[in-house]
């Protein structure tokens, strides 16, 4: 009797520990509370960027689709090589879910121009329909990249003059942000990855 | 006299056994560890540490014909980056190599010899050939 519960005690503490996969990943971010007591959840705001193919890229160019986000600059020196190589690593393991897209913002609005930026993604060897990489207003960027739990700005003693944090933001259909990994760290990519898959069943069974 | 010593070697067979190994290893693994400390901290975030580069963004190293037999010219390449490329291959490079000027001569020396010996023919470069091939870079 009493080993049954030690069992059933142990077997309980185990449980609590491993969220349930049923449980639906956290939206994130501080929410906005209204004057009549609501709250509003963190939400990516509208945007318009200009892409690799010189297409505008808007919240609605990931209408009911999900979306990997991060900041990055094509002559960075430090962390983005690993960064990039982390998001094509993702890339390639949804290779055929087409539900599942990709934006990197440049933060180098002087250097990256859309030419260049289309030249980078070519030598990615990717689909540029599904990963876009913008360029646009420098403040807006910046900005956007709060919005994003990421920080950018310039700064003369960085390696390639711009700083920049390296987090990978994983976005739903909603513009909500429901996970994020450190871009440059292969083992908290993996639970992104794990993320993504969860997310993805999600909006499989709401649509 | 014979007996005691032969006594003795076989009480430690072991340890003989564990230090012969050790000596064998330590033939087989690559002499050149500043160097690699380099690389690993200046080049493999692009290149890799297996020297294979990524897609078509970073090139691969280890075919490359500066490395597979070292020549001047990575010499330069390591120090002044696609700079230095641009300027005797006449184009232009999308994705920018940095330089590292920051290296003492001593330090490109030890990754050329890591380069040399990972990837190249192993033959080793002499500090004065790396100050004389500096001169030429210009």
């Amino acid at each position: 009797m009493k080993y049954v519960l030690f069992l059933v005690i142990f077997a309980g503490m185990f449980w609590s520990c491993q969220p349930s996969s049923d449980t639906p990943l956290p939206i994130l971010g501080i929410p906005d509370i209204t004057e009549n007591g609501d709250t509003i959840p963190h939400r990516i705001p509208e945007f318009a960027f200009i892409d690799q193919n010189a297409n505008t890229v808007t919240v609605a160019t990931f209408e009911d689709k999900i979306y990997v986000a991060d900041f990055f600059f094509t002559s960075c020196p430090s962390i983005c090589p690993k960064m990039t190589q982390q998001m094509k690593r993702i890339y390639e393991q949804f290779a055929d879910e087409d539900r599942l897209m990709f934006l990197s913002h440049s933060i180098d609005t002087r250097r990256d121009s859309v030419p260049v930026l289309k030249a980078y993604a070519d030598r990615l060897n990717i689909d540029h329909e599904r990963w876009r990489f913008v360029t646009g207003d420098k403040e807006e960027i910046y900005k956007i990249a709060n919005d994003y739990f990421n920080v950018a700005f310039e700064d003369p003693d960085a390696p390639g003059g711009y700083d920049h944090s390296g987090k990978l933001i994983l976005v739903d259909t909603k513009g909500h942000i429901r996970s994020f990994c450190e871009g440059t760290d292969p083992e908290s990519v993996d639970g992104l990855i794990r993320d993504i898959k969860k997310l993805l069943r999600e909006v499989n069974s709401t649509t | 006299m014979i007996n005691t010593e032969v006594r003795w070697l076989r009480t430690y067979r072991g340890e003989f056994g564990f230090f012969f190994l050790l000596l064998l290893i330590s033939g087989c693994t690559q002499p050149y560890s500043q160097g690699e400390a380099l690389y690993e901290q200046h080049c493999s975030r692009c290149h890799g540490m297996d020297g294979q580069g990524f897609e078509d963004l970073y090139p691969p190293i280890a075919s490359s014909p500066y490395i597979t037999q070292i020549q001047d010219g990575l010499v330069c390449t390591i120090v002044y980056g696609s700079e230095y490329l641009e300027r005797v291959k006449g184009e232009a490079f999308h994705v920018p190599m940095p330089g590292n000027t920051q290296l003492t001569q001593v330090e490109v020396l030890n990754v050329i010899n890591f380069l040399s010996w990972e990837f190249g023919d192993g033959r080793p470069m002499k500090i004065l050939e790396v100050a004389k091939a500096l001169e030429g870079c210009e």
